[in-house]
């Protein structure tokens, strides 16, 4: 289980990663299908820049500070760039997504902008929306699970 | 139907003493001290075990042991003492699960908590001029109040419709609550709290709190507006379509709130979680 800020990585194929009540948070998956070691980062917020004492202590709060973690966290157990495949889920909205508020929004952005800056694609995504959602990768096949509460749940 | 005629229908909510409704009027007091406190636990045992035995975890971290309510508001000061006192004055009346919202066992009681915890750092903060903490987290507390009212009134496929709005026409669960019943959970959350006799400034900050009253004046529903939001956003944000929720622009605006202040508010909020999963625990 992952925590909100919190980040998981395993090579163990009967293992799921599993986290809960992505809201605004996002969720940011990565799979290394030949070795089977997968990776999982709750985040919370867009950019660290806002509070960096914060970002010392918790980096996996942040798109900025937690994504290039996963990725070394997954080089660390044997995974490799070109076989990564990438999904992330979660940033949902206020119904007025223009305002400050609209932090599902910002999240999203930066991780897109993290990605292409280092020429990284997401494989699947659902972002946005209004309901939470609960996030279960399986090591063995790196299929991701999505469900919200009251909603039938669907694969990425 | 109108909020009198919802609030008017409840029979089973499960009471608060009175010296839980005692403490909540005392926030009227503008100068609201220790004394007046301890005088309205010391006739409410079983209150006054609870408040003891909570004061004594390792969260608070009294090494000697705090014996009396008089010994814990000199240690605590009544601000901080209320914050306890309150959750466990009502906890039995809000911790319940709400089905028609699909809020699990106690989800309403931890965004609730999590609201209060908010609203009292907004208002220590300063962010909302003149906001006093202990009403703030009193409004935080009581915020969704008109949802108990509601599950417990409306018929299944009423609430069932407010969902159907929501999910397919992009409304708020406020709109969608008006246009179906008539009413919606702030209104009649409001109305009850009048019904109880707490002090105005608590009924304004429940009954507004997603339509904030900025003038002629910032209201205390300023403060609860935005702490239920910060709460959501934090990681508190249960049951099915939790942001069906509109933000007051003009508020933002009033405030001058930027990305960079409501993030930051949102790493404080998640912060109070520890204070608010303490509270659950809590006898």
């Amino acid at each position: 289980m992952v925590g909100v800020a919190d980040m998981v990585v395993s090579n163990d194929p009967t293992a799921d990663l599993v986290t809960y009540s992505l809201g605004s948070c996002i969720g940011i998956a990565l799979y290394d299908p030949v070795k089977k070691i997968g990776g999982l980062l709750h985040v919370m917020l867009p950019s660290s820049s806002i509070n960096p004492a914060k970002a010392s202590e918790s980096p996996y709060m942040f798109v900025d500070t937690g994504v290039p973690r996963l990725f070394h966290a997954m080089y660390n157990l044997g995974a490799e760039r070109a076989r990564l495949i990438m999904k992330a889920a979660g940033g949902a909205q206020f119904l007025d997504a223009a305002g400050v508020f609209n932090i599902g929004g910002r999240n999203q952005k930066a991780l897109l902008e993290i990605l292409a800056q280092n020429s990284f694609p997401i494989h699947a995504q659902s972002f946005g929306g209004i309901c939470s959602r609960t996030f279960r990768m399986s090591l063995d096949t790196g299929k991701v699970q999505i469900t919200s509460p009251g909603t039938s749940t669907y694969s990425l | 139907m109108t909020a009198r005629e919802i609030v008017a229908g409840i029979k089973n909510l499960r009471p608060i003493s009175q010296s839980g409704f005692r403490l909540m009027r005392l926030l009227d007091q503008p100068d609201l001290n220790n004394d007046a406190i301890i005088e309205c636990l010391k006739y409410d045992i079983v209150l006054t075990a609870k408040v003891l035995k909570t004061c004594n975890s390792p969260f608070y971290g009294f090494r000697d042991g705090i014996e009396s309510v008089d010994q814990a508001v000199l240690l605590l000061g009544h601000q901080q003492l209320l914050s306890i006192v309150l959750p466990l004055a009502l906890g039995d009346t809000m911790a319940v699960p709400l089905e028609a919202y699909g809020f699990e066992s106690k989800d309403l009681w931890r965004h609730s908590l999590s609201t209060a915890a908010v609203a009292e750092i907004i208002a220590k903060d300063g962010l909302v001029p003149d906001a006093d903490p202990s009403a703030a987290f009193t409004a935080g507390l009581l915020h969704d109040v008109g949802k108990l009212a509601f599950a417990q009134i409306l018929a299944a496929d009423l609430l069932a419709k407010v969902r159907y709005q929501i999910a397919e026409h992009g409304l708020s669960r406020i709109e969608a609550e008006r246009e179906i019943i008539g009413t919606d959970h702030a209104e009649v959350g409001g109305y009850l709290l009048s019904e109880w006799k707490l002090p105005a400034r608590i009924i304004e900050a429940v009954a507004n709190h997603h339509k904030p009253v900025t003038h002629p004046q910032i209201c205390l529903s300023a403060v609860s507006c935005i702490a239920n939001s910060i709460a959501h956003l934090a990681g508190s944000a249960p049951g099915w379509e939790a942001y069906a929720i509109k933000m007051d622009p003009e508020l933002v605006m009033l405030l001058g709130l930027t990305p960079e202040m409501v993030d930051n508010l949102i790493i404080a909020g998640r912060e109070s979680f520890g204070r608010v999963d303490q509270l659950m625990e809590s006898p």
